[in-house]
């Protein structure tokens, strides 16, 4: 008798263990959202600053009686080179990430790198270097056949916690969280958490929640906001 | 380049030097996209950005030139293949382009343009060119934009040059065809770096290039074909509008690298068999103890 009941439960358990595993008891109602995500100012599509008006031309170079002047030039924006995030450190969670460049999808999803253990920066965004917006690092909760992704544990991450990053240039920056949001995919405030204006942050993107097997896997984002910490509170 | 978007027609208006009619900016061309500006809050005293685009060849008389609105100096000293951007407040300008040192007051002007409607907001390209057949001609282009899909690069083409119709390749491939003066083609690609000529339209005859041209994500890349084909002097000119970026649809993370996430992995029913099996077995085990 023990043993049939024994193998019933391996028989039921082998299947609900890998479902456990899946979900892993970090639904949204296991996670809640904490902190406040800094948002973006919307982006005016103009494609360069400003010009400051004391800067015009005091006038024509011409003879005569003084010609008045419209309109304020505009100097092209000069590119500042990006500084891409090599690897991902976060000492609290035992995390230390190798991180890859990367794009989109056909779909226009973000590409995600397809071995779990390693992470994307959303090159088509921001960057360390640029000193404003979102510099967006995305990676896998866990892989089908790979166990669990190098953000399997993110949702663990609480207001305070470090985050580091190392630059392809060497350098080293640190940041602070500030929020992590669970997020249901649908609603996923895209615009803002990639926006390339605003204050300087550094956002962490991986899945969570409840994984529908007929759909597309996880329903929900957690999203993990960081701001820049200053030197002098490091020291 | 198979997916990418082309549209094309005569958007851009052409006036003459004797030009007297109204010249409007059409306020129905989507990518005037005004409303991005309006988050700026300046109500009803918006700023509208306006580039020119010196594109008469040297020795055609309008070698330096003052480009004026109204009685007021947009630029000063003009040369060609020079392209200024302004921004101006939103209104109605007459445009006008003065050989140096004439003026408004009792000069003649070599171009102009009356009327010229610049809404709050826009983004426009004002181009002192020849037209088909050589003579000049100012025309007045609303720049695309509208945001950019993540990953991709807005190209928009602008034949203002007195040259036939003309075919665009990049890395080969015909993207744009047929384009006449004074038309523009827009179309939408991948962001990368692209080996993109002009060649005579339905021919292998390059005319311009091949050059590399860096197509950024998220942003519009504007071409110019001006010049002569005559003459012998047709160039490239370039205008970059960036900051247009779309971002992505969305962050799929999880089910790691493989379609089958529907699917059990291969352990689970690995341990469900042997479940099985044991069950099989001691049901075996138990009726024969019943017997």
């Amino acid at each position: 008798m023990m043993v049939l009941i024994g193998s019933l439960v391996l028989l039921i358990a082998a299947p609900l263990a890998w479902a456990g595993f899946v979900a892993s008891g970090s639904s949204s109602e296991a996670v809640a959202s904490v902190g406040e995500r800094p948002t973006s100012p919307t982006m005016n599509g103009s494609g360069a600053p400003s010009a400051d008006p004391a800067q015009m031309d005091s006038g024509p170079d011409v003879a005569g009686p003084e010609v008045s002047r419209i309109g304020t030039p505009v100097e092209p924006r000069v590119a500042i080179e990006p500084v891409p995030p090599t690897r991902v450190a976060i000492d609290k969670l035992g995390i230390n990430a190798p991180v890859d460049a990367v794009g989109v999808y056909e779909d226009g999803s973000v590409e995600i790198p397809d071995d779990v253990a390693r992470v994307g920066w959303y090159r088509f965004g921001s960057d360390p270097a640029q000193g404003k917006g979102s510099t967006v690092i995305v990676g896998h909760r866990d892989g089908f056949d790979q166990g669990r992704g190098a953000f399997y544990s993110i949702s663990a991450l609480d207001v305070g916690d470090q985050v580091s990053i190392e630059l392809s240039d060497g350098g080293l920056r640190n940041y602070e969280v500030v929020a992590r949001e669970v997020i249901a995919k649908e609603i996923l405030p895209t615009s803002d958490l990639f926006a390339e204006d605003g204050a300087e942050r550094l956002t962490l993107i991986s899945c969570i929640g409840y994984f529908d097997r007929g759909g597309d896997g996880y329903r929900e984002n957690v999203v993990v906001t960081a701001v820049p910490v200053s030197e002098e509170v490091r020291s | 380049m198979n997916d990418s978007r082309t549209t094309q027609g005569r958007s851009a208006v052409r006036r003459g030097a004797v030009a007297a009619a109204a010249l409007v900016l059409p306020l129905g061309v989507a990518g005037l996209a005004a409303a991005p500006a309006m988050a700026d809050g300046h109500g009803g005293d918006m700023d509208a950005t306006v580039s020119v685009l010196h594109a008469i060849p040297e020795g055609s008389g309008a070698d330096v030139v003052d480009v004026y609105a109204g009685d007021a100096m947009l630029i000063d000293n003009f040369t060609p293949g020079s392209l200024e951007t302004l921004t101006v407040p939103e209104g109605t300008y007459d445009l006008a382009v003065f050989a140096d040192g004439e003026t408004p007051d009792g000069g003649t002007a070599v171009l102009e343009a009356a009327g010229v409607e610049v809404p709050g907001g826009a983004n426009a390209t004002v181009t002192a060119n020849l037209d088909a057949d050589g003579s000049p001609a100012l025309n007045v282009y609303v720049n695309d934009i509208s945001e950019v899909a993540a990953g991709e690069s807005r190209l928009t083409v602008r034949h203002i040059a007195a040259a036939p119709a003309v075919d665009v390749r990049a890395d080969g491939a015909v993207i744009i065809e047929n384009l006449v003066n004074p038309d523009e083609a827009i179309v939408s690609v991948p962001a990368g770096t692209y080996s993109a000529d002009v060649v005579l339209a339905g021919t292998d005859t390059v005319a311009l290039g091949p050059a590399d041209l860096a197509l950024d994500e998220g942003s519009n890349t504007i071409v110019y074909a001006w010049g002569s084909a005559e003459a012998g002097n047709l160039a490239l000119a370039t205008q970059v509008i960036d900051g247009l970026d779309g971002a992505p649809t969305g962050v799929a993370a999880g089910g790691g690298s493989t379609a089958a996430t529907d699917q059990l992995p291969v352990w689970t029913a690995g341990l469900m068999a042997l479940g099985a099996l044991g069950a099989v077995g001691a049901m075996t085990r138990l009726s024969r103890n019943r017997a």
